[in-house]
Parts: structure tokens; C-alpha cells; sequence
């Protein structure tokens, strides 16, 4: 098996990491192997040996010592959520942190901020720490974040969260997914507290024909905003042929392309339902 | 332990790229052994830097270990009985700034097993790997 080394410039090096995204934050150490100071093989092999014996209890320590150093029991447990992940800190004790600090913003916001959350962790949060606007708008950036969680903050009453909920689900949910139960209750407790602001997120990814006009019966007629719903091949005709007749849209720059995008659609369905195009349609 | 195979291809890898001046000063066994005895660094279960691993080489390497690794891990695997020279290292380290310097890059990157990371680079570019690689570095206790 050939496995190469890659050569790049710090600054390539730099850029492909941040493209990945959130990293694990990690803590270590640095050590000196002297090995220049060594003239005998053996203690070469010896020396590093010690080393990949002792440099985990070594970082242990250095990081109990900084621990220790902070008076501060909020800032201690939020350093320690900061490192949770690439010390393997168990779920569990995660919780135990979080209860001894639930009051404190800061320790939430970095349990909140782990790359991966542990899910009984997502749900302490929730319950102990739901007033916490900044930590739930965290919590709402995790792909691993559990739909009941989502579908709970979707009534959260801060319309920044809400409005993070329907980001949420818009960028992950596909509209040929076939939910699970919980992802469904998810989407439509957003769509009941649906605000026009939510309209990029949440129609794309429609495929329900009621919560569909649901949503459009709360959208302002812009161009942008009504464009969403005739790009959906699940929008009903009814909401189409609303669209097509609206003077608010066809007065707006960009509204007669959008309505006539409509009218080509309801067309094109009426020719492959082989019915009468002067049959009102609708559901 | 890293695969007898992989260090029989890293050591391939650096054989040409070795300084005439260091070269004729290491056999191909004295690589074989410092890569055998440098592949127990997988074994350990916590991220550090080595400022000096190459003796008279100024890079410096990064270990970067892989998160599902545990502590068991570090106990069951077994340590080697190789013998790894002081000039194996300083051959080692002096091919890889030679490839640097020819490729006109900073950074080299190796995941011998896939999991863990080493990283060799400068010491001037050190602030940029360890940003890249969300590591701090806190002090020892002494």
C-alpha cells in the first residue's frame, strides 16, 4: 500500500482546513527530544519510547494545571467543554459540567459549540438552558442536531431562533426526502409558526400541497418570494392561478416573468392531464 | 504500529531526496530502523509538538492523534526493539526540507494509518499549522 506524504504551502494548508469546516479543538504539548545531545542508538530508542509513554499524562496534567489556574467555575467548565471532544470526555460527566454551570451563558455556549454534540447533551441544553438565545442559535448551526430539539425550538420565543430553525431544516431537508416522524413533526411545527421571513427555507422543500397554500396565504406577493412557489412542483394549482392573477406581482419588477413561469406550468399541467383548460383546477 | 509496507515506501520516497552529504553517512537500514522506531507515535492517544525530532533540522512536527484512538489502544500495542540513529533522523528530516525547498512548499502532511496526522513544517509557520489544526499548545508543568 502506498500511502504519500502531501506537500503544500502554509497558506494552501490553512485554506483547505478551514474549508472543512468546524475542526475539534484540541490541546497538547510540546516536548523536546534532546536527540542531538544523544550519540548512542539505543538511548535514541529509548528517549522516544519515554516519550510516547508519558506525553498523554503530560497533557493531562498541563491541563489540569490550567484548569486549576482559572478561579473562575464557569470559565473552567466552559474551557473544559471547549476540549471535551478531543479529551473523550464522557457523556455523562458532560452533563454533570453542564448542570454545575447551567446558569452561566458561557459554559452552555461552549457546550453547545462542541463540533459533535452528544444528544442527551443537545437535550439538557434545551431544558435547563432554553432562555440562552445565543447557545440554541449554536445548537441550530449542528447537523447532528436531533429533530425533536428543532421541532421544540421552532416555538422558541425569540424570532432569531425561529428563524434559525427554518434555516436549519431548509439547508439539510430535501424535498424528495421521505421523513422520518420526527423530522416531519420538525418541519411542521415550523411551518405553523411560519413567518414570511422563512419562505427561502421552507417552501423549496414543501411537498405537502396544504402547508404549501398555508405558507403562501402569509407571504407577501413579491416577485422573490413568489418565485419559490413556482419553482415547487408540489404548489397547488390553486395557489398558481393566484399568482397569475395577482396585479400586486405583475406591477413589481421581475413579477410578469414570475407570472408567466406560472402560467407555463399550470399549461404544461393541463396538458398532461389531458383536461379542458377552461375546468378550474384545484385541490 | 504503522504497516511493514509503509515504511518500506517511505522509505523508497526518501532515500533520493537525502543530501549527497548526509547520504553517504546513513545506510537504508538506518532509515528503515528510524521510521520503524518513529512508527509507535500512532500509538499515542494525545496531540503534541516535537520541536526538535530531525537533530540540526529546523522543522518541526505536529502530532495530531486521531480522536476515536483510546488509552487502551496505547497499552495493547507493542513498542520495537529497532535501534534509531541520531544521522537517520537528521537524513530524514533533511530529505523532507529538500523536497520543501524543490516544491517550493512549507507544510508536509502524512496519515500513516489513516487516522493520526503528522505534520512537518518551519518553525516561522508553526502559529498557521497550529490555527489550521484548532491545537493550542499549554505549558508543562516542570
Amino acid at each position: 500500500m502506498s500511502i504519500k506524504p502531501t506537500f503544500q504551502t502554509a497558506q494552501q494548508f490553512l485554506a483547505d482546513r478551514i474549508q472543512l469546516g468546524a475542526m475539534i479543538k484540541r490541546v497538547g504539548v510540546a516536548i523536546n527530544t534532546k536527540f542531538g545531545e544523544l550519540g548512542n542508538n539505543q538511548r535514541v530508542s529509548e528517549r522516544l519510547h519515554a516519550i510516547i509513554d508519558s506525553v498523554f499524562d503530560t497533557v493531562q496534567s498541563a491541563i489540569d494545571d490550567k484548569l486549576s489556574a482559572i478561579s473562575d467555575e464557569s470559565e473552567q467548565i466552559a474551557v473544559q467543554f471547549i476540549y471535551a471532544q478531543s479529551r473523550k470526555i464522557a457523556e455523562n460527566d458532560q452533563l454533570a459540567m453542564l448542570m454545575r454551570g447551567k446558569s452561566s451563558s458561557m459554559v452552555s455556549h461552549a457546550a453547545a459549540n462542541q463540533r459533535h454534540v452528544p444528544v442527551a447533551v443537545q437535550f439538557a441544553l434545551l431544558e435547563t438552558c432554553g432562555e440562552h438565545v445565543s447557545t440554541m442559535r449554536t445548537l441550530l448551526t449542528k447537523t447532528n442536531l436531533h429533530p425533536n430539539v428543532v421541532g421544540t425550538l421552532a416555538t422558541h420565543p425569540s424570532s432569531e431562533v425561529r428563524l434559525d430553525v427554518a434555516k436549519h431544516i431548509g439547508m439539510r431537508m430535501k424535498i424528495a426526502e421521505n421523513l422520518t416522524n420526527e423530522k416531519q413533526n420538525a418541519y411542521n411545527a415550523i411551518v405553523d409558526a411560519y413567518e414570511a421571513d422563512y419562505a427561502d427555507y421552507l417552501i423549496p422543500v414543501c411537498k405537502r400541497a396544504d402547508q404549501i397554500q398555508q405558507m403562501f396565504d402569509e407571504t407577501p406577493m413579491v416577485p422573490s418570494k413568489v418565485r419559490l412557489f413556482v419553482d415547487n412542483p408540489y404548489t397547488p394549482d390553486r395557489v398558481l392561478l393566484d399568482i397569475i392573477s395577482s396585479t400586486v406581482t405583475k406591477l413589481m419588477p421581475g413579477g410578469s416573468d414570475v407570472i408567466e413561469d406560472a402560467r407555463k406550468v399550470i399549461e404544461n399541467r393541463i396538458v398532461h392531464r389531458k383536461i379542458p383548460n377552461d375546468v378550474v383546477l384545484g385541490f | 504500529m504503522i504497516e511493514r509496507a509503509i515504511i518500506d515506501n517511505a522509505t523508497e520516497w526518501l532515500m533520493p531526496r537525502i543530501p549527497s552529504a548526509l547520504a553517504s553517512t546513513v545506510a537504508k537500514a538506518d532509515i528503515v530502523e528510524a521510521l520503524i522506531t518513529l512508527s509507535e507515535l500512532p500509538n499515542v492517544a494525545a496531540t503534541f509538538l516535537i520541536p526538535d525530532l530531525f537533530p540540526k533540522i529546523d522543522l518541526e512536527v505536529l502530532y495530531v492523534h486521531d480522536i476515536d484512538s483510546s488509552i487502551k489502544d496505547v497499552i495493547q500495542k507493542q513498542k520495537t526493539d529497532e535501534r534509531c540513529s541520531v544521522p537517520a533522523l537528521t537524513a530524514i528530516g533533511a530529505a523532507i526540507r529538500n523536497e520543501m525547498v524543490v516544491t517550493g512548499t512549507e507544510v508536509m502532511t502524512f496519515k500513516p494509518d489513516g487516522l493520526a496526522e503528522l505534520i512537518v513544517f518551519p518553525p516561522r509557520v508553526r502559529a498557521a499549522v497550529l490555527h489550521a489544526t484548532g491545537t493550542t499548545l499549554l505549558p508543562t508543568v516542570s
